[in-house]
């Protein structure tokens, strides 16, 4: 039998992509069974850098979060199956592995769930992976799902 | 003679490249293009043509008019004191500094010296935005008075490009003469031009804009002026009215980037020499730090004057100091004029360029002011104590932006 208090905050990075999606039913999983509070967190890692026109920006962060809104409504949906949901649910912008460090020290959980490989694909294999990053310099235990 | 549809299908084979590898690695379609470009002008034998002369400076001239359009009116109101010094500051302090350098030390002649210290003195609006949106201070005080004294520094710019080369002749007189009673009448008669001519498929409000650019573009280019400085006013003058009309600045902008910006962007990236590059890299980096170094002395005090933090005025100079549109523009402009000659302007373009990264990335590593939640969802932090006031009366977050110095990053290695 789990050890109740053992983590009593999850956090599920989630992008959409097939192997967060697997990551979130373990977190779920996890959560469930330990009772624990979750947190939801996508990164739109692709808005315009050095952009020449202010309007590429906020056209493209638009475009981004009416489809990271998209995906979290999945994700509670998902969640809603198992009979929870959500504690807090954010999308930031910027570095993903960034991100996800500094919002997990923030809300102080004690477990993060994500997937081996995300979006970045090509860049992810040339420049180290997001989750190299995350279970490298993460505060608390980095649970990665295959 | 050659083949237009086969010059054309160069260009926009280059222009589609660039659009995709924007898409892919999160970098913007303009510094795409401009690379592609580069490419495309050393080692594809890539050169304009009249006709591509005329959409690269419409493109440019539709550009700026959305940069102006683009402007928060009632935030640039409520900032208006503290925008317009930093703002002036931050054209002012690089423009005379970057010109005394050109002239002094790189030994330019006068106009061209004048070029640089134009090009130079710029602030990318839009690298800012796109900064500021990572962390969410685009929606906080500091984040919209930065915003709106970027657009008082690039007032400047094309102020000064439309001004210092021009013929004070009688087309200076007639381009004046229509320029200002249309710049106070637009405002008024736009929102009626779209109210009662607008929503249709053949999108008589777009041509109409159009037109009014086109009009006073000839002016202004009869009096040896830059058609992008009336653009630019207009798009200010107006930019009220499209807070409104969103849909309608998209389709300019749709218009913009599909079928005009792209020869612009190549065209910019075209001359830009490498050889020159790496002749004149030594020069390159030290227009870069008198462009970095002018914006310091002139913004730093101000943003201090006006009660902002350290770490805040730390980073709002750096961002300051971002240039791309505005300062390839005048680059351009003076290529196209003779006022620089092409090793010339590709140390500025270079410049420029390096301006829109080497800042950037400084101020997003070291003085950005930390994020942190605040209830539901992820707030941005407010400016730091002494003096907040003195930016916004509705602020109400405490927070403090010591940043986490010295902590490994996820970004490094």
């Amino acid at each position: 039998m789990a050890e109740p208090d053992l983590f009593k905050f999850v956090l599920i990075p989630f992008d959409g992509s097939v192997s967060s999606r697997r990551a979130l039913d373990v977190g779920l999983g996890i959560a469930q069974a330990f009772g624990a509070e979750v947190a939801l967190l996508t990164v739109e890692e692709y808005i315009p850098r050095f952009a020449g026109d202010i309007g590429e920006v906020k056209e493209e962060k638009e475009r981004q979060n009416e489809y990271f809104a998209g995906i979290q409504r999945e994700a509670r949906e998902v969640a809603k199956l198992r009979g929870l949901d959500f504690d807090r649910a954010d999308i930031l912008v910027g570095h993903v592995a960034q991100n996800i460090v500094a919002y997990a020290k923030e809300i102080q959980c004690d477990l993060i769930v994500m997937g081996h490989s995300g979006r970045s694909g090509v860049w992810a294999s040339f420049l180290g992976s997001t989750v190299e990053k995350v279970s490298r310099y993460a505060h608390c235990t980095v649970v990665i799902v295959r | 003679m050659e083949n237009t549809w086969a010059v054309a299908s160069l260009w926009m084979a280059l222009a589609l490249a660039a659009s995709l590898i924007s898409v892919r690695i999160g970098l913007s379609v303009a510094l795409a293009e401009i690379l592609m470009g580069v490419i495309g002008g050393n080692f594809l034998n890539l050169q304009t043509a009249p006709w591509i002369d005329f959409l690269a400076s419409f493109g440019a001239i539709l550009l700026t008019f959305l940069a102006g359009a683009e402007i928060d009116p009632v935030s640039f109101r409520r900032h208006l004191k503290a925008s317009l010094a930093i703002g002036t500051m931050s054209f002012l302090l690089p423009f005379i500094g970057a010109g005394l350098f050109a002239y002094f030390v790189a030994g330019w002649g006068l106009q061209a010296a004048q070029i640089a210290g134009i090009a130079l003195s710029t602030t990318s609006v839009a690298v800012v935005y796109a900064v500021m949106v990572e962390t969410r201070l685009n929606e906080t005080d500091l984040g919209k008075l930065i915003l709106a004294a970027c657009f008082i520094t690039d007032l400047g710019t094309v102020l000064a490009l439309g001004i210092l080369f021009a013929d004070f002749d009688i087309w200076m007189l007639i381009f004046v003469g229509v320029t200002i009673p249309t710049l106070w009448l637009l405002p008024k008669v736009a929102p009626w031009v779209i109210r009662n001519w607008g929503r249709r498929v053949s999108e008589p409000e777009v041509k109409f804009f159009f037109l009014i650019l086109f009009v006073l573009g000839w002016l202004a280019t009869s009096a040896k002026s830059e058609a992008v400085l009336p653009a630019y006013l207009i798009g200010l003058v107006t930019a009220g009215v499209f807070v409104h009309e969103r849909a309608l600045l998209h389709r300019m902008r749709t218009v913009a980037f599909a079928a005009l910006t792209p020869f612009y962007f190549l065209k910019a990236g075209l001359f830009v020499s490498l050889p020159a590059i790496a002749a004149g890299i030594g020069l390159i980096a030290a227009f870069l730090a008198v462009k970095v170094g002018a914006k310091f002395i002139g913004v730093w005090p101000v943003s201090r004057a006006f009660r902002l933090g350290v770490r805040e005025s730390n980073y709002t100079t750096l961002l300051m100091s971002t240039g791309l549109t505005f300062g390839s523009i005048s680059a351009l402009f003076g290529l196209s004029n003779g006022y620089i000659d092409q090793s010339q302007y590709t140390i500025l373009v270079t410049v420029v360029i390096g301006s829109a990264v080497v800042p950037t990335l400084i101020a997003q590593a070291w003085f950005r002011p930390k994020v942190t939640t605040v209830g539901e969802g992820v707030v941005p932090l407010k400016p730091v104590a002494a003096g907040q006031e003195a930016l916004s009366q509705d602020s109400a977050d405490p927070s403090s932006v010591a940043g986490p110095a010295g902590q490994p990053s996820p970004e490094e290695g």
